[in-house]
């Protein structure tokens, strides 16, 4: 019995860090024994005079904390795991999205709807609580909850609504190739994938500003009905949860931050580099007719590439690409102090594809001519160069333009918290 | 009941004192004369019994030692310090003078 008590002592105090808390055990194992000792002679049966002895122990744990969230105060009604369904709905949404547009399609609705639902609900019973039972702080809660989960769900449906709609416009226009194929055509999959992009980024801006449009009205109402102005999303919240809330004053908006632009450079480069190898285009090819050579092997590609006669010509490219690589991992290890560089990197790139498609010409041209000895001409053939041609160049470059516009600005905003002294 | 407990429980350090004055005493034997004294009335958790312990030993009014008990357990006995003595006095004295403004204003 003694082992039982102690377990029991034992497993109440083992999160306890008090000093003395060996001797306050030993203590209370003590005089929890003679009480049992006494309930048992006094007739009573050994588990009954356990539990008895046990709960006379009472609260030793007043100055731990043990604060449940205010968020569940209330108890959790159909409403509340709707909005969490929704929110989650509207991330599996996009990904399905992706894969189906038409099923993707169903799921986004289905979660607006399901969020929608549960949100009104939620505002319907906040407005219930306040006319009849008079309790503000139920009211406020019931309001803030509909906010949890909004920005995610805002964010997740704008760009699969926007995938939606650029896909939908491209079938316009597929069928409009039907009609009259002369007048309107896509010649390769880059021009393909740059017009998709084209239409997904303009209806992706159309539906951010919305849906923020909606969310600052909503929050203005909730601020006009609350008088609160600070909302936590669930994933800031989570993201208190996981690494302190101190640190979150030096968090910036993941955007603004050097590595993420470096960062999608690099990717933007890399799929510069990679998707003419990997869509070998036939020229003839119709939206809605795809007719290319997959090289679905990049590796391959890239071999036959560098065995070509031509590779020299892009080693100017390859140089940069390398440099840039670098300097990355440079950023990564220690931090760099002037990212000007690497942005500089980023348009020699874009500079070094247009030179390559000159040199290309010149290529091309001095074979035509012949004027090359023998064993050059034998070794060399004429470059289709499909390879730099593409508009995921312009694409590229358009984004580099805007990536030293967005890091401009964060230096701006530095500055401006520099001179707040914060 | 519960109400009476909370009027006792303010009082709890003084009938700690006031028990030891008589004799060296450990936590269950504390207990277990106010249980009995009361008609089992009135029972301290172990908590509170504790926190009070601390908080009179850490004010200087008690002093604590080890000694063997039955069922080969080791027990804590309390003593009470001068110290102790003067403020259980002091303690007394108050009680008097409240129990006399109360009962005035509450006994009719």
């Amino acid at each position: 019995l003694e082992t039982k008590i102690r377990d029991y002592i034992n497993y109440q105090f083992r999160f306890d860090q008090r000093e003395d808390i060996e001797d306050l055990k030993e203590e209370l194992i003590a005089n929890l024994i003679d009480r049992y000792q006494e309930l048992f002679d006094s007739g009573k049966t050994p588990e009954e005079a356990y539990v008895t002895c046990v709960k006379s122990i009472g609260d030793f744990t007043e100055d731990i904390k043990d604060d449940i969230p205010l968020e569940y105060s209330i108890k959790p009604s159909i409403p509340d795991i709707l909005l969490m369904s929704g929110a989650i709905l509207s991330v599996f949404g996009l990904l399905i999205t992706l894969f189906n547009a038409i099923v993707g399609v169903i799921f986004t609705a289905l979660s607006i709807l399901i969020f929608s639902g549960a949100a009104y609900y939620l505002y319907s019973y906040s407005q219930y609580v306040r006319k009849e039972e008079m309790d503000i702080e139920k009211h406020n809660l019931l309001l803030s909850k509909i906010f949890k989960y909004m920005k995610t769900s805002f964010i997740f449906w704008s760009i699969s609504l926007s995938i939606i709609m650029a896909s939908f416009v491209m079938n316009l226009i597929s069928r409009l190739i039907i009609i009259d194929p002369t007048k309107l055509s896509f010649d390769s999959i880059g021009h393909y994938i740059f017009v998709y992009t084209l239409f997904f980024m303009i209806a992706l801006i159309i539906f951010l500003v919305i849906f923020r449009k909606i969310y600052l009205r909503l929050m203005n109402h909730y601020y006009l009905l609350t008088g609160n102005n600070e909302l936590k999303g669930k994933v800031r919240e989570s993201y208190d949860f996981l690494y302190g809330e101190d640190i979150k004053r030096n968090v910036r908006p993941l955007i603004l931050s050097p590595r993420f632009v470096l960062i999608l450079g690099l990717v933007l480069i890399t799929i510069n580099l990679i998707i003419p190898f990997g869509w070998e285009t036939n020229s003839k090819s119709y939206l809605g007719y795809r007719d290319q050579e997959y090289d679905i092997i990049y590796i391959l590609a890239l071999l036959k590439f560098l065995f070509s006669a031509y590779w020299y010509i892009v080693i100017l490219p390859v140089v940069v690409l390398i440099v840039n690589i670098v300097m990355i991992i440079r950023d990564f290890k220690k931090k760099l102090k002037h990212q000007f560089f690497l942005i500089l990197g980023y348009y020699t790139w874009s500079v070094s594809n247009i030179a390559v498609y000159l040199m290309t010409d010149l290529h091309n041209h001095l074979i035509e001519s012949s004027s090359l000895p023998v064993w050059i001409e034998n070794r060399i053939e004429p470059v289709n160069i499909y390879i730099f041609n593409t508009p995921i160049d312009y694409y590229s470059l358009l984004m580099m333009i805007v990536l030293t516009i967005i890091l401009r600005y964060r230096k701006k905003v530095e500055k401006t918290y520099l001179e707040k002294g914060e | 009941m519960e109400l009476v407990g909370d009027i006792l429980r303010g009082h709890t350090d003084t009938i700690i004192l006031s028990l030891l004055e008589d004799k060296d005493s450990y936590g269950y034997e504390i207990n277990h004369t106010i249980a009995s004294s009361t008609n089992k009335q009135f029972i301290l958790t172990e908590a509170t019994l504790y926190t009070a312990f601390k908080r009179l030993e850490k004010a200087g009014y008690i002093t604590s030692y080890w000694q063997d008990g039955l069922n080969q357990t080791k027990r804590k006995y309390y003593s009470i310090t001068e110290s102790g003595k003067q403020i259980l006095e002091l303690k007394r004295e108050n009680w008097m003078v409240a129990q006399t403004i109360l009962n005035q204003l509450i006994v009719k």
